[in-house]
């Protein structure tokens, strides 16, 4: 969740580090994917499918905290930008396979006053109709016995789709290699993918879950598509954190008050737990997100002998550039787009890279991380925690986290090198996905071996799991603090207390739960503690 | 083409932290001081000062703003020595200063440390146009756009390049669509950016265009210099030279009396010539040389115009000289095209067509250029390439003074 995370970075840092006169001048700066929401990739995803373990799902979800009920238009994909999923399977950080979506919206009744409207049957214009003068060429609609409201939405395109005015289609290219010499296909084949729409509410999407279902497409060769909004699968205790990291202590913390005032955010053993129990408050609850999600076959992203892959996802835009366009030149090439966003692993950007360095992190590729280095080797977060909490965190340089940026540790590939430094999202594709009732939020780290860092499923608690790795968990012999030596074991079970969606998962392609409805949406309040999936 | 290029420096000080909403730089300046006199103990006011003090010396022309401004960095930097708002004055100073080379390394450091920092990209290109490398220049302009795609800075520095590079109403269009995006109340920017695009339009041999932009902008600021200047740029640049040119001695001798400027002198002193009073114009020429010459040294000098004096004055060795010693500080299209003028008032033409050729490898598409190139291939006999400049010429504005001397010229050649 860039946003959130990017500004608890930032409060974070400001509120330790800088004078209060900084505190507005980095608001008015704001990085540039703040600016530019439609870009900004919240969450991306990657994992085993749990019901294939034959094939991987990629999700990328961008444009945060969507409000549900926010009509007439609501939440479009923006057609001016290149979606995009990237895989290296070599060890390079360089792709060797993409997968690029790009959206075209039409407006299909210019004459409708909501981008989705229907009821029922739908209703036409009644006996006691205004009367509208008649029109020269004949084209007035609004006579007695015309259709006014098209019928309930059902279906996304054909009978059923008449009151889905605002439809967006969306075309998905494989791109093999990188570059100028990169190879595309179109794996569309000729069929029409519509974007699921927002769920604007029963009276017009009777039945949403029907109608977003219709959005998952088989493409041919085992490879699968969804794009559309739905709910946000992330969950934090968002106020808490943006309140000066004023956590709950009442509910749920079992660590001691620092002498700063604020409550060191540790949970009990039994909280800690509790996968389907909320102590704190998930504020990203009953909001909405566009998702974009593509499930291959594991076959089709590596390469024999290398079942580690490096992934990541980016956003794109057009770029304009000092020297004017050729106006007689064909189809934009790969260096007409200037890459916006990217994620790899959660977190990076923003809990790790410097304030003054994000946006160029933003747009730079991977395999150029190096200089980004020194950043992950002496992260700010780990600072803060130790000078907010007086919680004791490894020196620097912290190699403990080198796994999470290069093929090393469980990532490391038979007799290859480690690669550069670069934040891609990195999976084991030879570990089986874990059963549901076995799944656990904190993954890797309490034995599930196909959770997060081994890829991320939806429900992985990554906010966690990110407290927990920066204080120092995966620490071996080799860890000091201070001086002394410092042993993962000691790092408390820091947590924000928000343990599961507000949402149930789904557990077949595309995973997300479908999206909140517009007319009864709900966000859990501050006080609403233990609001576990299936609020009433 | 005008010897004088200032690039885009002091269009970024609109982006930098400037004391409350005042508009203009003496009011920036009195706010400056008030913050200084508040907190003396902090840099903040130091480096606001400093950055006011640049904008004045470009609005007034008045280069001991300079010193003053180099004053008010080094006290912010006293008070605070790792400050990065005042290192990035530092910076803006030194630009002002024409020192370019010092100005790109301390950018180049600073950008090391906060790489996201756009403003840190226009300084940059500032450096680096005017150290002839063009095409550093247009990558750190198209970072500042990939990053901000819609910033004034970043549009002023592409306008600039575009026009450089040759095109001339993309030019115009990011200058225009930098104009829509700066406060209205900010009267000094907006004339300076009529002022540079008074320039390309001069450039595109739309003189018509360039003297009503520039008109703008003296509507805007009165008596501002750089508009003047453009003012009498464009009259002179129109067809009916000879009363335009009377005109245009008038406004730079008002220029001279309000904001006295020793570029503006040779200005002045070839307007009195294109309007046929000779005895007035070889004392202004030579008033221009003495004061020239005695700034040789100093970074906000009158170099390119000496070299071109000299140059047209018998004095070719003295030209060279200067010339050889200018462009082992800058190398950008006005440095080589002095230095290639230089050249050729010696006779090594050979010499001055590789000068003039580095001068036109960017793409540059100006009509005064285009005469120089071909003259000095017309001097190594190169008929087709000098036929090839003189068309150019012809090609921008057939009807505009230069293509007039062109066009004769072609037929001479023939």
């Amino acid at each position: 969740m860039k946003d959130i995370r990017s500004i608890l970075a930032t409060t974070l840092s400001i509120l330790l580090a800088m004078p209060a006169g900084v505190f507005a001048a980095s608001h008015r700066e704001a990085p540039l994917t703040a600016l530019d929401h439609a870009a900004d990739i919240t969450d991306f995803f990657a994992f085993r499918s749990y019901d294939d373990p034959t094939k991987i799902t990629f999700i990328l979800n961008v444009d945060p905290l969507l409000e549900p009920a926010n009509g007439p238009n609501y939440f479009p994909f923006d057609p001016s930008i290149v979606y995009a999923i990237h895989i290296d399977n070599d060890y390079d950080a360089v792709e060797e396979i993409s997968f690029e979506f790009q959206f075209t919206t039409t407006i299909r009744a210019p004459g409708v006053f909501t981008g989705f409207v229907g009821v029922g049957n739908g209703v036409n214009a009644p006996a006691n109709a205004p009367h509208a003068p008649t029109a020269a060429n004949g084209t007035y609609t609004f006579q007695i016995g015309s259709p006014i409201l098209p019928p309930a939405i059902t279906a996304l395109d054909g009978p059923g789709s008449a009151g889905l005015s605002l439809q967006q289609t969306y075309t998905v290219t494989l791109v093999q290699g990188s570059g100028s010499t990169a190879t595309r296909t179109d794996l569309t084949n000729g069929m029409k993918l519509v974007a699921v729409p927002s769920n604007v509410g029963a009276r017009t999407m009777p039945n949403y879950p029907a109608l977003a279902a219709q959005g998952i497409f088989s493409l041919g060769n085992g490879v699968t598509v969804f794009a559309g909004t739905v709910d946000d699968p992330f969950y934090i205790d968002l106020g808490a954190i943006f309140d000066s990291l004023n956590f709950r202590p009442n509910n749920f913390f079992a660590g001691a008050t620092s002498a700063s005032g604020g409550a060191l955010p540790i949970l009990s053993s039994t909280q800690d737990a509790n996968d389907s129990v909320n102590y704190g408050v998930d504020m990203v609850s009953g909001y909405n997100v566009n998702s974009i999600a593509i499930q291959v076959p594991i076959s089709m992203v590596t390469q024999r002998g290398m079942p580690v892959i490096g992934t990541w996802g980016t956003t794109s835009r057009l770029r304009t550039t000092v020297r004017p366009a050729n106006p007689t030149a064909a189809a934009p090439t790969p260096a007409s787009y200037v890459q916006v966003q990217r994620m790899g692993n959660p977190l990076i950007n923003e809990l790790i890279i410097g304030t003054g360095s994000k946006d160029t992190w933003s747009m730079t590729p991977p395999s150029q991380d190096a200089q980004f280095a020194p950043f992950a080797l002496d992260p700010l977060i780990a600072r803060v925690m130790n000078a907010a909490f007086g919680l004791a965190v490894p020196d620097p340089p912290r190699t403990d986290l080198l796994p999470l940026v290069q093929y090393s540790g469980p990532f490391a590939g038979p007799g290859s090198s480690a690669g550069p430094v670069a934040d891609l999202l990195r999976i084991d594709t030879s570990v089986a996905p874990t059963p549901k009732a076995s799944r656990r939020r904190l993954g890797l780290l309490v034995g599930d071996a196909a959770g997060f860092p081994n890829g991320r499923r939806v429900s992985d608690d990554v906010t966690d799991i990110a407290l927990r790795v920066v204080a120092g968990v995966l620490c071996s012999a080799s860890c000091t603090s201070g001086g002394a030596p410092f042993y993962a074991a000691t790092v408390p079970l820091l947590g924000d207390g928000v343990n599961t969606n507000d949402v149930p998962y789904q557990e077949t392609f595309p995973y997300v739960g479908w999206a909140h409805s517009g007319r009864d949406r709900r966000h859990v309040d501050p006080g609403e503690t233990g609001c576990t999936p299936n609020c009433p | 083409m005008k010897r004088y290029s200032s690039y885009c420096v002091g269009l970024l000080l609109l982006v930098a932290p400037m004391v409350g909403a005042a508009a203009d730089f003496a009011a920036r300046m009195a706010a400056a001081k008030d913050q200084i006199a508040k907190n003396p103990a902090q840099p903040d006011g130091y480096t606001s000062l400093a950055l006011a003090l640049v904008k004045a010396a470009r609005a007034t022309d008045r280069t001991a703003y300079l010193k003053q401004a180099e004053q008010a960095v080094a006290d912010a930097l006293r008070a605070a020595p790792d400050n990065f708002e005042a290192h990035k004055a530092q910076v803006a100073v030194r630009l002002a200063e024409a020192r370019y080379a010092e100005a790109l390394a301390d950018a180049g450091i600073l950008n090391k440390q906060v790489p996201d920092d756009n403003q840190l990209y226009g300084y940059m290109a500032d450096a680096q146009m005017a150290l002839g490398d063009y095409g550093a220049a247009e990558k750190s302009v198209q970072w500042m756009i990939d990053q901000r795609p819609v910033n004034a800075p970043g549009l002023q520095c592409g306008a600039e390049l575009r026009d450089y590079f040759g095109y001339g109403e993309p030019s115009l269009e990011w200058w225009n669509s930098s104009l829509r995006i700066t406060s209205s109340s900010d009267a000094e920017e907006r004339a300076w950016i009529l002022v540079n695009m008074s320039r390309v339009e001069l450039r595109m041999g739309k003189a018509a265009d360039a003297g009503r932009s520039a008109r703008q902008a003296l509507d805007l600021v009165a008596d501002y210099p750089p508009a003047s200047d453009a003012l009498a740029a464009a009259l002179l640049g129109q067809d009916n030279a000879g009363d335009q040119a009377g005109q245009a001695a008038e406004v730079l001798r008002h220029r001279l009396s309000a904001a006295p400027n020793v570029r503006a002198e040779f200005g002045f002193a070839e307007a009195l010539e294109a309007a046929g009073r000779k005895a007035e114009a070889a004392a202004a020429f030579e008033r221009f040389g003495k004061d020239a010459s005695a700034r040789v040294s100093e970074p906000d000098n009158a170099n390119l115009e000496l070299i071109e004096y000299y140059a047209t004055h018998g004095r070719a060795d003295e030209a060279v000289k200067l010339a050889e010693q200018e462009v082992q500080r800058r190398h950008d299209i006005p440095t080589l095209s002095a230095y290639a003028l230089a050249l050729t008032a010696a006779g090594k033409h050979q010499e001055a067509r590789v000068q003039m050729d580095r001068a036109l490898e960017p793409g540059i598409r100006d009509a005064r250029l285009f005469l120089q190139a071909a003259g000095i291939a017309a001097k190594l006999n190169d008929k087709a390439a000098a036929s090839k400049y003189l068309r150019k010429a012809i090609e921008i504005n057939a009807s505009s003074p230069e293509a007039e001397k062109a066009i004769q010229l072609l037929a001479n050649l023939s």
